[in-house]
């Protein structure tokens, strides 16, 4: 899901970067001290996830977690996100440090949208059915919606959309479904056990 | 505000050794690696994702050492892609495989020069682009075998002499690239360190403007 460095065009990479720094701000806007131990844990996970290879048959995969990230932390997930691929860029010079914007929209912004439209789930009144139900499409369809930004990130390269994109997709597919249990039983156990990390946001 | 922590602790661990728990004990790094090396008058290139996945259908550029474009191809089944030496000034090699993965090997023009018969070059990575290489096993020409060869000359033992030292250095070589590859732990720990720093850091911050 990461795109190397030295791969993308630099209106791309200024491109993503500047929507990024966007996404970012409105993601520290008026923050809370409970907030930011949350987005450090989450961000640690994140961090980590990119070690964890899922068998895909002739390419290899990782989990992404951004659904996670979303659903738990809102538009906080963003500022999250970014320092755990900057570090990961860092460390194990996964994806590239020129490529950060676009690596974080293509991550971030699936979280995002995924939070606007299933972050009802996060309720204290919202039933525990409901909320698994919204915690796997959110897990589920964070990933899917990062692999097609993927696919359109390298079409405005240059590449051919549907097979870049389809090529993603495909291999992610276990990594879906997988985030999508665990965003769900996340979501459901935060609910029970410390709904308060929820509120606002 | 500590039982806040604790009780996030209490959450978040277990998720974590969850998520590790999913993995095969083989946890990898996320990139793609090109080797391109020189044997039987050829270069011949092998791309892996990290891992040990071969790269099918890969795409191969080749430049010269100005920075022309020499000559393109795509990595078979067993990720391999071969052909002639085009050349004699130092080769770059750029492997592009599916969804952005790229990676570069280098061959300085001293490997292009065949001494003898088919020596095993190895290629240089250059630092600062993610070139990790990974050596294939070595399997030394039908002549050279130093028992079986008739040393007339000391070209032949010099050929004799290389190729039993490719054998033995191969496998040092190949060790040392692999443990390039895999994310240390020490590097793990950092990243994580970073991170309770910025909370830290974030938290202290926060305090002193309302302190």
């Amino acid at each position: 899901m990461h795109i190397s460095e030295g791969v993308l065009r630099p209106e791309i990479l200024a491109g993503t970067a500047v929507l990024t720094a966007g996404f970012v701000a409105l993601g520290l806007r008026r923050i809370e001290d409970r907030e930011i131990p949350a987005m450090g844990i989450l961000s640690a996970a994140f961090f980590v996830a990119s070690l964890v290879h899922v068998p895909a048959g002739p390419v290899s995969v990782h989990l992404v977690l951004n659904g996670l990230l979303g659903m738990l932390l809102g538009f906080r997930a963003f500022p999250s996100i970014l320092i755990a691929l900057f570090l990961q860029a860092l460390m194990f010079q996964f994806g590239g440090l020129t490529s950060l914007g676009a690596n974080t929209l293509n991550m971030g912004l699936p979280a995002f949208v995924c939070y606007l439209a299933l972050g009802w789930a996060r309720k204290p009144e919202t039933g525990t059915r409901a909320a698994a139900t919204a915690g796997f499409l959110c897990g589920f369809l964070s990933v899917l919606l990062s692999g097609l930004m993927v696919g359109t990130t390298l079409a405005l390269n240059g590449e051919a959309f549907i097979p870049a994109a389809k090529v993603v997709v495909i291999a992610h597919f276990p990594v879906m479904v997988i985030e999508g249990f665990l965003t769900s039983s996340c979501l459901v156990f935060i609910k029970k056990v410390k709904p308060e990390m929820l509120a606002g946001s | 505000m500590t039982s806040l922590i604790s009780r996030k602790m209490f959450v978040c661990v277990p998720v974590l050794a969850l998520v590790l728990l999913l993995a095969p004990v083989r946890v990898m790094a996320h990139k793609v690696m090109v080797f391109g090396y020189v044997e039987d008058g050829k270069v011949k290139t092998i791309s892996k994702f990290n891992g040990g996945k071969k790269v099918q259908g890969g795409k191969i550029r080749v430049f010269d050492e100005d920075g022309r474009e020499l000559l393109q191809g795509v990595t078979d089944e067993n990720g391999e892609f071969a052909f002639d030496i085009p050349s004699k000034k130092g080769l770059k090699i750029e492997l592009e495989a599916a969804m952005g993965h790229k990676n570069v090997s280098l061959i300085p023009a001293d490997q292009l020069v065949v001494a003898g018969a088919s020596p095993v070059g190895e290629s240089r990575s250059e630092s600062g682009v993610e070139a990790t290489p990974e050596f294939p096993p070595v399997e030394p020409a039908a002549e050279q075998n130093p028992s079986d060869s008739d040393i007339r000359s000391p070209g032949d033992l010099e050929v004799a002499v290389e190729a039993v030292l490719d054998r033995k250095v191969m496998p040092v070589l190949q060790m040392m690239a692999e443990k390039e590859d895999k994310p240390r732990v020490a590097d793990i720990l950092g990243g994580l360190g970073y991170i309770v720093g910025l909370v830290g850091i974030a938290l202290y911050m926060k305090s002193r403007k309302e302190g």
